[in-house]
């Protein structure tokens, strides 16, 4: 969290116009999830890669590792496609198959290339999901949501959510030291978890006086009915652009050699 | 001389209970100049100051502000919110957007100001405070130090007559302490109204030109640091003596 958040305020695209930044990664995941060819996943993660290497200077370990963690959950859950698994013989549907005591697990050339095209087309879609999330700052995103007229409570709640999520993450550091200096965790594991629940009740307690303050504060400053700030001023890109397009115009290209 | 505040035998309670927060409240602090109310925690410091921006409303007695009485209808509030600014003892209770420029915006915009102008006084409030290279920090990003001050700025950007600070300088190391009274300095000489509750009694005797000092929800005394720190018997009630702390008799 710490870390995605560190490089959305800190890389080389930071004060690019968020509407384009989201306008590129949705076009690329619509088109992952509308051309449904292995090879357009494919194209879709090399070219995010590159965007997101290259022009946003993200290094490539970091956009690297965010990626493998997301194919680690996605090859999990396609090995349910992969493999299935009975309490008879399959064979005459399937060539692929033995026998651990009862069960038999089997598998077959429709059932790979069924969890190939899910993987790449996932990841495709990840990928560009993650070059929006490391190149735009939650604030971008909320302001962008304002142009789209996206109703107002729900940007102001993602606002307070996302702000607030910081200072309870203090707080519960500042309570579990506390706890931990005086040995809260360190004698037995019934004492922990009993700890660890004060913790949670005391965190919770915690917020709610933590927003009634924040009320008063914002009526001080003339708070009425919604949190209205000022629209942040953007750059073009028009590297960007030109290269976001050719990602999109080489998927299509992948679909139809596809 | 005349009075920005004139708080007339005031008194609150909070729902729910039955102590007096302020009880006959009365005190008049003067236009343009630096006051500060000292008082033990608990006596009523806080519950003062949201009375000044008509967030509390009195159960009975009266509060004026600029020789009028105060006016709870919404439009009033929003001017005299306009004009009595507060800053909270917690910065992060205060700072709400992640964005520092927006969290500045926020009073300005609410003042329905054109967009260059709520422009202009953000990037004029950052001046004042020195903030102008955080404008595009994260908020959570900030040290104590740093989120002190844009919560200054916030309220600054608003353009106060009166300035109502709660405990300035907890939390802040000597060099904090300074810039944020320099700031102080550079808005009295503006003719603008500052007033801070503090504990620290060296800026009651020496930065104050008034000062009020609190006690179960009382005014105990309010006069020149002068008078009020060559009067023994409030220092010991409020236990405010200096030094505060001496060496344990064996």
């Amino acid at each position: 969290m710490h870390l995605i958040d560190r490089y959305a305020y800190g890389n080389r695209i930071r004060q690019v116009d968020p509407a384009l930044k989201a306008g590129l990664a949705s076009t690329i995941l619509l088109l992952c999830l509308l051309l449904n060819e292995p090879l357009v996943g494919l194209v879709a993660v090399g070219g995010t890669s590159v965007l997101t290497i290259t022009i946003a200077h993200i290094p490539a370990k970091t956009f690297g590792r965010v990626l493998l963690a997301q194919a680690a959950f996605l090859i999990m859950a396609t090995i349910g496609i992969v493999i299935s698994v009975s309490l008879v013989n399959p064979t005459g549907f399937t060539d692929w198959s033995c026998q651990i005591g009862p069960l038999w697990l089997s598998s077959s050339p429709a059932a790979l290339q069924q969890a190939g095209l899910i993987v790449t087309r996932a990841l495709g879609a990840a990928a560009a999901m993650n070059f929006l999330a490391l190149t735009t700052p939650l604030v971008d995103l909320l302001d962008l949501g304002r142009r789209l007229h996206v109703p107002i409570i729900l940007l102001d709640l993602m606002t307070l959510t996302y702000r607030f999520i910081f200072v309870l993450l203090d707080s519960l550091d500042t309570m579990y030291n506390a706890q931990a200096c005086r040995l809260g965790y360190h004698t037995s594991y019934r004492r922990s978890m009993n700890n660890a629940a004060v913790l949670g009740s005391r965190l919770f307690i915690d917020a709610f006086q933590r927003s009634r303050r924040l009320e008063i504060a914002l009526q001080s400053r003339g708070f009425e009915s919604d949190l209205r700030v000022l629209p942040t001023t953007y750059e073009r890109n028009g590297r960007l652009l030109a290269a976001g397009l050719l990602i999109a115009l080489s998927m299509v290209v992948a679909w139809i050699i596809a | 001389m005349s009075n920005i505040f004139d708080f007339q035998q005031v008194c609150y309670t909070y729902p729910g209970t039955d102590k007096q927060a302020l009880d006959g409240f009365s005190v008049a602090i003067p236009k343009g100049k630096k006051t500060a109310v000292v008082g033990r925690n608990g006596a009523g410091k806080s519950t003062f100051f949201l009375h000044c921006n008509g967030l509390y409303k009195p159960k009975s007695g009266n509060v004026f502000f600029d020789e009028q009485p105060l006016d709870y209808s919404r439009k009033a509030l929003r001017t005299l919110r306009q004009k009595v600014g507060i800053i909270f003892q917690n910065a992060d209770d205060q700072l709400f957007s992640a964005s520092v420029a927006q969290d500045i915006s926020f009073g300005p915009m609410n003042l329905n100001l054109p967009e260059s102008e709520v422009r202009q006084r953000v990037q004029e409030a950052a001046a004042l405070c020195d903030i102008g290279t955080l404008l595009d920090r994260p908020t959570h990003a900030l040290s104590g130090g740093e989120k002190a001050r844009v919560a200054l700025a916030g309220v600054l950007a608003m353009r106060p007559d009166v300035l109502l600070v709660d405990e300035p300088t907890s939390s802040l190391d000597p060099l904090m302490r300074r810039q944020v009274f320099t700031v102080f300095h550079r808005l009295q000489q503006q003719g603008k109204t500052i007033i801070l509750a503090t504990h620290e009694m060296a800026i009651a005797r020496h930065w104050a030109d008034f000062v009020i000092v609190l006690d179960a929800g009382r005014v105990l005394a309010a006069d020149t640091p002068e008078v009020i720190f060559a009067n023994e018997e409030i220092l010991t009630i409020t236990g405010l003596a200096e030094p505060w702390y001496k060496p344990l008799e064996a």
